[in-house]
């Protein structure tokens, strides 16, 4: 490994295109010292600014020292390894054809304009223009991946063919404008007119999207089966912290000034796959106060988390079983009830009937995917053990059986039931008590 | 003599043959209909002598060991050729999986560009020009668009050079006593990674042989092993079997029929099986001989 820690910075940035890997394997740290650089318009020794030790035989360059001002870092690299431990100035890894480039800290502007292979991780944020085509240029990046934990700028994936750009937090305006194909993941809050004359393609926004172009049209919402594929490959690159449960999106089709195919594929604000700071649960009985607070709980469940398998007269026939309050109380008596609680605010529930029939588990849309319900659950078939009950049945809805089948419940029967005059479709599903 | 349990183990051979194999993954919504998809798309598939190809379940996957995060079955397809797999699994993919509610079908073997073949790249024009291609890590997905959302399907899988045709027959006192020790083998053997057994329950009754009296049949009834023709026929049944189970094999490779073999045969020897044998044609047919007392070393009595 070959480092280069910057001895003085300057506020005239200094441009080190060139000091790339594949060059620097065959120079020793001397030779390595004579490449030139740019400070401001003058051209100057690499040495001048860098103390050079090692050598790059390894493909593997280190840049160390303040490097925030430091412009074309990695620029049209084809091989082996940057490592940046701090910032990096504007064009950071810029038309490059392979290898890795990592940046611990900031990235500038055009960072990964133009390239065509390998791999970008920024640990911090990165300016505008972010994997775009240079002004007058027809295309953007058209492959290798641009990972970025922290936020990016405006523009991001203008006219890229090919590749991914994933941002863990939010993205400014015009994000995949243009683009010919690809995809740009944004776990953070999507900006104004993302998509905008896009052709193909694919922008996702796990933190909502604020307003697209006129020319997009919503239409479904949807589960994506190709989304879970993305969002492992993105975890598994280590640079932005993403779960990898399949989610749910709202999809809208254009750009139609095109031919409208390509599409913005957006969750629900706080329903996207990047996991919230852990707030630890705990459970506990249920007490007669907790009543109102579960109603609400309820309520919400099932206009919120059901909303997507439920039209909107069944959700309201559904909301309102039992909701006068004391028709509510009562249905909690002669049960084994278990509340799950964040700090002290009940966030979850489960019932268990004495014959072994699991009536409600139901859990903040506020909390999805944190093992709530399963926590619940596994209380209730523990108990059901401990009673010396040999089976445990539930009749779930299309939005939970998927939850009881992972947990070991068989398919009985679906049916169809009537409430309030309207019908629904759900499950009878049974699981044995080994 | 070799016996297990009892059981007589007859020094022979299975002859087994090399195919070319491919595994393919398919997920749906739920584990049900998962393997809704996987029944059908190897419905039909017993042996290449009346089948397009041999295919089977090799297991259950669960969520977490799936590309896509739900659940989902690995299957194995078998075919004499490259070119007649790749036909096989497209038309099983496109009528058996595309078709099944909420699923996706995904390679999972190493894909090695000169013996792959294209399944998602066949398909995806089905998309009627809506298909979306996805490159993700080198691997190309097809995304096409369907009535309850999107059909999911990599557009290359790899394949491998497998191993059918291993076999064993389990000669019974009774019919009962044959099944009983049939499906005791078909659940050991089901237990091993890379081997499915292409048979309906794993199990067949109808073992063949080469050639018939009626010119166009490839093969008939394996007369000799045929409990109602004994003492009309060259029978090789000893006195007192009265029914014959036969086991067949195929597997990713050599090593992994001679485990589902070894495996087969000790699950198979329950009271009431008088011998355990094991068909061949004289060495002619494949190049793969599955001795039946090698795969046992160490573990008879």
């Amino acid at each position: 490994m070959i480092t280069l820690t910057r001895r003085a910075s300057s506020p005239v940035p200094l441009e080190v295109e060139g000091v790339v890997p594949e060059k620097l394997a065959a120079l020793s740290a001397l030779d390595a010292a004579k490449l030139p650089v740019f400070h401001g318009n003058r051209k100057e020794d690499l040495g001048a600014w860098f103390d050079v030790t090692g050598d790059a035989s390894d493909g593997h360059v280190r840049f160390a020292g303040d490097t925030a001002t430091v412009k074309h870092v990695g620029v049209g690299m084809a091989s082996g390894k940057i490592e940046v431990e701090g910032g990096a100035g504007m064009h950071a890894g810029a038309g490059m054809r392979g290898g890795t480039l990592t940046i611990r800290g900031d990235a500038g502007d055009w960072l990964g304009a133009e390239m065509k292979g390998g791999t970008i991780a920024v640990f911090g944020s990165a300016g505008n223009q972010v994997g775009a085509a240079y002004r007058g240029s027809r295309r953007g990046m058209t492959g290798g991946e641009i990972h970025v934990c922290g936020s990016a700028g405006d523009e991001v994936g203008l006219l890229m063919r090919r590749g991914l750009i994933a941002v863990g937090g939010a993205c400014g305006q015009f994000a995949g404008a243009s683009m010919i194909a690809g995809s740009v993941l944004v776990f953070g809050p999507l900006g104004l007119r993302a998509g905008a004359g896009m052709k193909r393609g694919t922008v996702f926004a796990g933190g909502g999207v604020a307003e697209l172009p006129p020319t997009f049209r919503e239409t479904c919402g949807t589960v994506p089966t190709f989304l879970p594929l993305y969002l492992r490959h993105v975890a598994q690159a280590g640079v932005i912290p993403v779960g990898r449960a399949p989610v749910r999106v709202r999809c809208w089709r254009g750009d139609l000034l095109h031919r409208g195919t390509g599409e913005v594929l957006a969750c629900d604000a706080g329903t996207g796959p990047r996991p919230m700071p852990a707030a630890l649960f705990s459970t506990r009985e249920y007490r007669p106060a907790d009543a109102p607070a579960l109603l609400h709980l309820f309520r919400s469940a099932i206009r919120r988390t059901a909303a997507a398998d439920y039209n909107a007269d069944q959700l309201r026939a559904w909301a309102s079983i039992d909701a006068d309050p004391p028709n509510w109380a009562a249905r909690f008596e002669n049960r084994f009830v278990r509340v799950a609680e964040i700090a002290g605010s009940p966030v979850g529930f489960a019932e268990l009937e004495p014959n072994g029939h699991i009536d409600r588990v139901y859990v903040s849309p506020d909390h999805p995917r944190r093992g709530i319900g399963g926590a619940l659950l596994d209380e209730l078939l523990d108990e059901a053990k401990r009673r010396g009950l040999r089976r445990v049945w539930v009749e779930v809805s299309l939005t939970a059986r998927p939850f009881f089948e992972a947990a070991g419940f068989t398919l009985l029967a679906p049916q169809v039931v009537a409430c309030r005059g309207e019908q629904f479709v759900n499950f009878r599903m049974e699981r044995p008590l080994g | 003599m070799l016996t297990v349990n009892g059981t007589e183990i007859e020094d022979t051979f299975a002859e087994a043959f090399p195919m070319t194999a491919a595994r393919v993954v398919v997920t749906a919504h739920t584990a049900g209909w998962a393997m809704e998809a996987a029944r059908a798309a190897t419905g039909y598939a017993a042996s290449v002598i009346g089948c397009d190809a041999e295919a089977g379940v090799e297991r259950e996957l669960p969520s977490a060991e799936t590309p896509d995060g739900r659940p989902g079955v690995s299957l194995l397809f078998f075919a004499f050729s490259r070119d007649a797999l790749q036909k096989a699994l497209v038309n099983r993919v496109a009528q058996c999986v595309l078709t099944c509610p909420t699923t996706a079908c995904f390679n999972a073997l190493p894909i090695d560009p000169e013996r792959s073949i294209r399944v998602g790249g066949n398909l995806r024009f089905f998309g009627d020009g809506w298909q979306i291609s996805k490159l993700l890590g080198g691997r190309r997905f097809w995304r096409v668009p369907v009535m309850d959302g999107e059909f999911l399907c990599e557009d290359v899988f790899g394949t491998k050079k497998g191993v059918a045709g291993g076999n064993f027959l389990i000669l019974a006192e009774s019919q009962s006593v044959g099944l009983a020790a049939a499906e005791a083998a078909a659940a050991a053997m089901r237990a091993l990674p890379g081997v499915v057994l292409p048979f309906p329950g794993g199990v067949v009754r109808s073992g063949s042989k080469v050639g018939s009296k009626y010119p166009k049949l490839r093969a008939s009834t394996n007369d000799a092993y045929c409990p109602t023709l004994r003492g009309v026929v060259r029978s090789e049944l000893p006195a007192g079997v009265n029914a014959v189970y036969e086991l067949v094999i195929d597997a990713l490779d050599e090593a992994t029929v001679r485990e589902a073999t070894a495996v087969g045969v000790r699950a198979a020897c329950l009271p009431g099986v008088r011998k355990i044998t094991a068909g061949n044609y004289g060495g002619k047919l494949g190049p793969f001989h599955i001795r039946l007392h090698d795969v046992l070393a160490g573990g008879a009595s």
